[in-house]
C-alpha cells in the first residue's frame, strides 16, 4: 500500500530486552514503528515476547521489572525516557488477556470512575464521560452492576469502556479473546471495527488468531519465538508472498485464507474469493467441507438421565432433562452462560447428586456405586488444568491414576512413558506441572486422565486460551479416543471443534433442552436461532452455506 | 437505613475511641446499660438482620461465659482477703467483689463485640476505603490496594471449590483424620498462592496501565461527605455513655 504515511505514534529503534537473570534475551534487535490511525496485528507463538512488547509500547516496563533494555523507544517523536511517570498510559490504554484480573473496584461505574479520577477530571466530566462510553459500548444502564458477577464478553466490554471513557488515542489490544466465546468474540471486534471508524483510533492488536480481523487490519507483525520480527507487511501483501510463515509460528488463518494455500493470488474478501470461483472449484470444495465422517452406527447406551433435576438454595438450575449417552460417541453440550452445561456435566461425572430423578450407569443407578468404582469409569477435565494436578512432577501427575489402581510399577513405568512420548512430553517429566506452558498444561490434563482407559471422558471447555498447535494437538487426541471406541462428553463454544469431532448436541437453555440431535441439524437452525443461544456457525458450515447459496443463485442466473 | 450512612471514617473512630473509654472501668452495670442503649440503636437504626447477629454473637457469648465462670472457679487468693463472702462450699469461694470483676470482664467482652457488629455489619468495605482515603488521608496505593485485593476474595473462594472437585475426581479420597485433612489443605496451598500471586501481578499492571500512580485524587467520582447526622451518631454513643455512668453510680 502506497498510501501517505501519518505521524509515527510508537517507534521502537534496535529495541532489544533481557529479564534479570536470563542470558538470552526476550526480544532482540526489535525495529518498528506504529502510525496514527493505524490496525496493526502483531502475532506469533507462545513465548516470542508478545505481553513484554506490550508492557513496552505502554511504558509499564522497563519501569516496574528487573530486566534490561538495550535501543530506544519513542512516543509521539519523544524519547520514552522523557515522559512523566504515569504520563503515557493517559495516551495509550491497555485491554489485557484475563478478564478476571483488571479490575479493582466492585461496580461498572466505580471501575471507569477509577481511571477519570487517575486523570484528575472534575466529577461532572467523569460523570458525562462514563455514560458516554457505556453508550459506546453497548452496555447502556450496567452502571450499578457487580462486576465479578458478568460474563467474560460482558467483562471485555467493561475493559473497553474503561479505556474509551480515558479517550486514549492509542488501544492496544493483548490477546482480549482468548477466555471469551467466539459470539461476544466477533461482536466485541465488530464493536471496535465501528469505534475505530468513528473515534479515529490507533489499534494495536496482539493475538494469534486473524479470524474475524482481516477484514479491516492494514498490516502484520510477526514475531518467532525467539523475539526477533521475521515479518513486518501490509496484510495483504504478507498473506500473498509469506503465507507459510503464519503456519510455521501457528497463528491461526480464517478458513477461507487456508482454503486458498498455494494460489498465486490470495483474496482477503471471503465474498470477493467466492465470486471468482469456477464451479467445478466450488463443487469441489462444497464437497470437501462436506466430509461425512459421522456415522450414526447404533450401540448400547451407557448412561441415561432420566427426569433429571438440579436447585441450589435459590434457583432451579436443571429443570427435567432426559438424556441418554450411547458407547463410542462424542457428544457436545453447547448454550449460553448459566443454561446449566457445567452443572449436567457434574452431575453425570458423579459430583453432584440430582434434587430429582435419575442417573443409570450401565444400566444400574449411579447411587449404586462407590465414588471409586465411578472414578475408574468417568474422568473429567476441567477448563483451568492447574486445578487438576495433584503431584509436583509431570511424571508422577500423570502416573498417579494408575498407582492408585496399584498397578505393577514396571507396567506403570511403561505406560507412563509412552504416553509422555505420546503428548510430546518426553524430557520434561521432572519438571513442576505449574511451570509448563498452556498448551503443554492442557496436554498433561488430558492425558493423566486418558492414561486410565476410562470408558467416559468430560471436557469442559477445553479449547480457552489455546492457539493453533495445540488446539489441533488436543483435537487429535480426541478423535484417537473416538477410534478406540472411547465416549467422550464437551461443554464448549468452539464450534469448530463440535464440527471436527462430535457425533451429538445438546442445546441448553435456562435448564432444559431446546435441541438435540446430529450436529448437522443444529446448523441447519440457522445463525441467527444459534446466536441467540450465545453460538456461531463454525467457520467451515459457514462456508458451505454462503457458497451453497451463491451456487443457487448462479444456477438460476 | 440511618447507621449504614454514618461515615464510615466518623463511625470507626468513635466506636475506637468508646472501647478506649470502656476499657478504663469494669463495671458490670455501667456495662450492661450500655449494651441495652446499644442494641436499640443497633436494631432501631439499622437494617441488620437478628439471625446473622446472633450467630456472630454466639462465640462471643461464650467467651463472656468462660471469663466470669474462670475468675469465679479460679480466684486470685490475695485479692480476696477482706472481701465479702457471698457463700463459700469446700474449695468454692464466691465473693462479691470477685462476681463483680468477673461479670465486669464478661460484659466488656459482649460490649465489644457488639461495638464491632455495629460497624462491621453496617459498613460496605468499598465505601469504608473511600472515605478513609478521603477522611483520613489513607494513601491511595495502600487503599486500591485492599480495594482490588478485596474483589480476589470470592475468586480464591470459586477456585478453592474448585480444586477439591477435581482433587476428587483425580481420585484423590477425602481425608477422614484431622492429619489427612491438613495434608489435603496443604495440597492446595501452593497452587491457590501462586494463582494469587499471578492475578494480584495482573492487576497491578492493569492499575497501572490505566494511569494509577498512587498520587493523591483531586476529585473524587463518590464523595463520602460528612453531614449533620454524623454528628447525631458521635452525640448518641456520648449521651448513652453519660446515662450508663450515671446509672452506674446512682445504684453503687
Amino acid at each position: 500500500m502506497a498510501e501517505p504515511r501519518n505521524a509515527p505514534v510508537i517507534q521502537f529503534k534496535e529495541v532489544t530486552y533481557r529479564h534479570a537473570e536470563e542470558l538470552a534475551p526476550v526480544l532482540s534487535d526489535l525495529s518498528f514503528s506504529i502510525y496514527d490511525g493505524d490496525t496493526v496485528l502483531l502475532a506469533g507463538p507462545s513465548g516470542a515476547g508478545k505481553s513484554t512488547v506490550t508492557m513496552l509500547m505502554n511504558g509499564i516496563l522497563p519501569s516496574n521489572g528487573s530486566g534490561v533494555l538495550e535501543g530506544k523507544i519513542e512516543w509521539f517523536g519523544t524519547s520514552s525516557a522523557k515522559w512523566k511517570d504515569g504520563e503515557i498510559s493517559k495516551k495509550i490504554g491497555v485491554m489485557f488477556q484475563d478478564p478476571e484480573s483488571q479490575f479493582c473496584m466492585t461496580t461498572v461505574e466505580e471501575e471507569i470512575a477509577f481511571g477519570l479520577e487517575n486523570l484528575h477530571l472534575p466529577k461532572k466530566e467523569m460523570k458525562e464521560r462514563i455514560l458516554l462510553s457505556l453508550l459506546q459500548t453497548g452496555l447502556e444502564g450496567f452502571e450499578k452492576r457487580t462486576i465479578q458477577r458478568l460474563s467474560g464478553g460482558q467483562k471485555q466490554r467493561v475493559a473497553l469502556a474503561c479505556l474509551l471513557a480515558m479517550q486514549t488515542e492509542i488501544l492496544l489490544l493483548d490477546e482480549p479473546f482468548a477466555n471469551i466465546d467466539p459470539l461476544s468474540r466477533i461482536e466485541l471486534i465488530t464493536t471496535l471495527a465501528h469505534l475505530k471508524e468513528n473515534l479515529g483510533l490507533t489499534l494495536i492488536i496482539i493475538d494469534h488468531d486473524l479470524n474475524g480481523w482481516t477484514d479491516w487490519i492494514n498490516r502484520v507483525i510477526l514475531l518467532d519465538s525467539k523475539g526477533k520480527i521475521t515479518l513486518d507487511f501490509p496484510l495483504e501483501k504478507a498473506l500473498n508472498h509469506r503465507l507459510s510463515q503464519f503456519e510455521a509460528l501457528t497463528v491461526s488463518l480464517p478458513l477461507h485464507i487456508e482454503l486458498q494455500k498455494g494460489n498465486s493470488r490470495i483474496y482477503l474478501q471471503e465474498d470477493k474469493w467466492i465470486k471468482q470461483l469456477t464451479d467445478s472449484e466450488r463443487i469441489r470444495l462444497v464437497n470437501m467441507l462436506n466430509s461425512g465422517h459421522r456415522k450414526n452406527k447404533i450401540t448400547a447406551a451407557l448412561m441415561e438421565l432420566r427426569n433429571i433435576s438440579f436447585s441450589t438454595e435459590n434457583q432451579q438450575i436443571l429443570k427435567k432433562i432426559t438424556f441418554t449417552l450411547f458407547k463410542g460417541e462424542t457428544v457436545a453440550f453447547c448454550g449460553h452462560n448459566g443454561a446449566g452445561k457445567s452443572t449436567l456435566a457434574l452431575l453425570l461425572a458423579g459430583l453432584y447428586s440430582p434434587s430429582g430423578g435419575e442417573i443409570l450407569l450401565k444400566g444400574s443407578p449411579i447411587r449404586t456405586y462407590t465414588p471409586k468404582e465411578i472414578r475408574r469409569k468417568i474422568g473429567y477435565v476441567f477448563q483451568n488444568p492447574e486445578h487438576q494436578f495433584v503431584e509436583h512432577t509431570v511424571e508422577d501427575d500423570l502416573s498417579f491414576g494408575l498407582r492408585i489402581q496399584k498397578l505393577p510399577a514396571n507396567q506403570i513405568q511403561q505406560r507412563t512413558l509412552a504416553m509422555l512420548k505420546a503428548i510430546r512430553l518426553d524430557g520434561f517429566q521432572n519438571r513442576h506441572p505449574l511451570s509448563l506452558s498452556q498448551g503443554q498444561k492442557r496436554r498433561l490434563s488430558v492425558a493423566s486422565m486418558t492414561i486410565d482407559d476410562l470408558d467416559i471422558l468430560l471436557l469442559d471447555e477445553p479449547t480457552y486460551g489455546q492457539d493453533a498447535g495445540s488446539m489441533k494437538n488436543l483435537t487429535e487426541m480426541l478423535l484417537e479416543r473416538k477410534k478406540q471406541g472411547k465416549t467422550t462428553l464437551l461443554v464448549t463454544h468452539d464450534m469448530e471443534l463440535i464440527h471436527s469431532i462430535c457425533d451429538r448436541t445438546l442445546l441448553l437453555s435456562n435448564g432444559t433442552v431446546q435441541f438435540e440431535g446430529a450436529v448437522e441439524a443444529l446448523w441447519e437452525l440457522g445463525e441467527d436461532t444459534l446466536n441467540r443461544h450465545g453460538l456461531t456457525l463454525p467457520p467451515s458450515e459457514k462456508l458451505r452455506q454462503s457458497m451453497g447459496v451463491n451456487n443457487h443463485v448462479a444456477s438460476l442466473n | 437505613m440511618w447507621l449504614h450512612s454514618i461515615n464510615p471514617s466518623v463511625k470507626l473512630l468513635t466506636i475506637l475511641m468508646t472501647i478506649i473509654v470502656l476499657a478504663l472501668f469494669l463495671d458490670p452495670v455501667l456495662y450492661f446499660v450500655f449494651w441495652i442503649g446499644l442494641m436499640i440503636i443497633t436494631f432501631f437504626l439499622s437494617a441488620i438482620s437478628w439471625k446473622t447477629w446472633a450467630l456472630l454473637t454466639a462465640p462471643f457469648l461464650f467467651m463472656a461465659i468462660g471469663y466470669v465462670w474462670t475468675a469465679m472457679l479460679f480466684p486470685n487468693e490475695e485479692l480476696l482477703k477482706g472481701e465479702h463472702m457471698l457463700f463459700e462450699w469446700g474449695w468454692l469461694i464466691l465473693t462479691e467483689e470477685s462476681l463483680m470483676r468477673s461479670a465486669g470482664l464478661g460484659m466488656r467482652v459482649i460490649v465489644f463485640s457488639a461495638l464491632s457488629l455495629l460497624f462491621v455489619l453496617t459498613t460496605k468495605p468499598v465505601l469504608f476505603m473511600l472515605s478513609l482515603m478521603q477522611q483520613l488521608k489513607l494513601p491511595t496505593r495502600l487503599a486500591y490496594g485492599i480495594m482490588a485485593g478485596y474483589q480476589f476474595l470470592p475468586l480464591i473462594k470459586d477456585e478453592f471449590q474448585i480444586m477439591q472437585r477435581a482433587q476428587q475426581i483425580r481420585g484423590v479420597g477425602r481425608p477422614q483424620t484431622l492429619k489427612e485433612r491438613v495434608s489435603h489443605w496443604k495440597s492446595f496451598v501452593i497452587p491457590l498462592l501462586a494463582s494469587a500471586i499471578r492475578k494480584a501481578e495482573r492487576t497491578a499492571v492493569a492499575m497501572e496501565s490505566r494511569g494509577f500512580t498512587g498520587e493523591p485524587r483531586s476529585h473524587w467520582y463518590r464523595e463520602i461527605p460528612l453531614q449533620k447526622r454524623d454528628a447525631v451518631f458521635v452525640a448518641m454513643i456520648g449521651v448513652l455513655f453519660i446515662v450508663s455512668f450515671t446509672v452506674s453510680s446512682i445504684l453503687q
